[in-house]
């Protein structure tokens, strides 16, 4: 087996987990796309220095991408946007019966301002400790915990009443 | 501990991130304010959804086979090829890292250029208008439309060794274009081209470089060097200095003040780039502009100079993005720098292939 082929033999079955925490982290998509991509190149370059064999890839791969994401969000916070008047509209909520729950969720995750949604992201999706999301994104832990404390609070209705929802259809 | 204060450290004291005395303070508030005790359970169950429901989520996802494709195409093609940027700078790690390097020469004059570098060929070749003859062998001027002018020649000069020959020289509104060879220099390596700078001068001053382009022909080593525009019969005056450290042979990229320069790979090329030429004790700005989407940012810049001294670099102000481009802005010191001095930016997040327009302008002492 060639390096390129032991790499995709443990990358592919992990790829849509990634993408989709790319997407989380970022917010969108495209960008989604593009840090993947390039977190997958770092990742092919450094793949002969892993340690840990096989075990240790799905760990090592995605802290490669978180890393490649925040990255991106680090300097994508520094970037001010002069004209971008669609990035602001919210996406209305569409009103369907069998949304799965992690649809929901996400649907409320994605729809925070971009400072909300990572923090909420690094540390309910990736685990991340309050101190080490102040450290990826480069801002101070407090603001990261009156950031947190502000998502919950705007999150926790909107939650909780989708999920009273579905525990009264049960 | 206030309410509000306490609220703020609910999620680090659920997971026990908090400093021991932190957490028995919490703790000691939420056994006696019912309040904040029921906003602790319902953070709590927030989390958790969001945490089941983030991971639900992911879990469900799949990667666009367009995007699994090109993912797969790249990794191939990075074990064909090694990139351009791998060969000469370690640790770079975006895959499509855009590094360049851009010469500011921070001599003011060529008097001064004269006396402090080693020139080869130091005023050898002189040409001016048709009629006056200098080491002019032949000059061919044809009128062109306007006040485009092109003449066909040949002027050689000797200096150190090296022979300079001047072939044809292009003016017009935008530009000065100048066809040279340089013949007996050293070519042991491979990046001698630039470390040999021409400098075009009225007798008004230096004009401003543009850059150039080297190839090699046996021993000859052929240069085409554009410039800002001049008259058309002005009194015209080519040195080529060499500099006494050649810089990277596949990027070396310089602009001059004002003007703007394309940083991308030239492959068949020794090099090109621009030179600003800017008095010493001053400072200049530099502007970096890229389209928006392809490069979000490239940081961890370091001005060099000949002699390996470092000046400071300093990222000024905020990246902005305006109509579609970025723009980024620094502002390189020169304390008494002499000759070329190399900016490079050494990483870059989450670039696609493109390239950087790079534009200098004095921002005086």
């Amino acid at each position: 087996m060639t390096l390129e082929e032991s790499f995709f033999a443990l990358y592919k079955p992990e790829q849509n987990r990634l993408y989709r925490t790319a997407w989380a982290i970022l917010g969108n998509e495209a960008d989604a796309g593009d840090a993947l991509q390039e977190a997958t190149i770092r990742a092919f370059r450094a793949f002969g220095q892993l340690k840990g064999g096989a075990a240790a890839f799905p760990a090592w791969m995605r802290r490669i991408v978180v890393n490649t994401c925040t990255q991106i969000l680090r300097k994508r916070m520094r970037v001010i946007p002069v004209e971008r008047p669609e990035d602001l509209q919210e996406e209305p909520m569409a009103p369907e019966i069998d949304i799965p729950l992690g649809s929901e969720v996400w649907e409320a995750v994605r729809s925070l301002d971009e400072r909300y949604r990572a923090v909420v992201v690094l540390r309910f999706l990736n685990d991340m400790q309050l101190e080490d999301i102040a450290t990826a994104l480069d801002i101070p832990l407090g603001t990261v915990k009156s950031r947190l404390h502000a998502a919950l609070k705007m999150l926790k209705s909107r939650l909780q009443t989708a999920d009273g929802e579905r525990r009264g259809a049960v | 501990m206030e309410c509000e204060q306490v609220r703020h450290e609910l999620e680090a004291y659920r997971q026990g991130e908090l400093p021991p005395d932190v957490q028995t303070d919490v703790k000691a508030h939420l056994d006696s304010c019912s309040a904040c005790a029921e906003e602790a359970v319902a953070m709590a169950r927030t989390g958790d959804l969001l945490r089941q429901g983030l991971h639900d989520w992911v879990e469900a996802g799949e990667v666009p086979p367009e995007l699994a494709r090109q993912i797969e195409i790249q990794i191939r093609h990075a074990v064909r090829r090694r990139p351009w940027w791998q060969n000469w700078q370690v640790g770079v790690v975006a895959a499509a890292a855009v590094i360049f390097l851009v010469l500011v020469a921070t001599q003011p004059d060529v008097a001064g250029h004269v006396a402090t570098v080693p020139l080869l060929g130091s005023f050898a070749a002189q040409f001016v208008a048709p009629g006056l003859e200098y080491h002019v062998d032949a000059a061919t001027p044809d009128r062109m439309a306007g006040n485009a002018k092109t003449y066909k020649l040949t002027a050689t000069g000797t200096g150190g060794g090296v022979t300079l020959t001047v072939h044809r020289v292009d003016i017009d509104s935008d530009q000065t274009q100048i066809q040279y060879s340089l013949e007996g220099v050293p070519l042991d390596t491979a990046v001698v081209p630039t470390s040999y700078l021409p400098t075009l001068a009225t007798a008004a001053g230096p004009v401003a470089f543009h850059g150039f382009k080297a190839t090699k022909h046996g021993d000859v080593l052929e240069f085409t060097a554009s410039f800002a525009a001049v008259k058309p019969d002005e009194p015209l005056t080519l040195s080529i200095a060499q500099f006494p450290q050649a810089v990277a042979e596949t990027v070396t990229w310089a602009v001059p003040a004002a003007v703007s320069g394309r940083v991308e790979a030239a492959p068949d090329a020794y090099g090109a780039g621009l030179i600003a030429w800017v008095p010493q004790g001053s400072k200049v700005l530099a502007t970096l502009q890229w389209p928006e989407g392809k490069l979000l940012h490239l940081t961890d810049f370091t001005a060099v100079d000949a002699e390996g001294k470092t000046h400071a670099v300093t990222e000024t102000g905020a990246v902005v993005s305006k109509n579609g481009k970025v723009v980024q802005q620094l502002l390189i010191d020169l304390p008494g720098g002499r000759g070329p001095v190399t900016l490079t930016a050494h990483k870059s997040i989450q670039a696609a292939p493109g390239s950087v327009t790079v534009s200098f302008t004095p921002a005086g002492k």
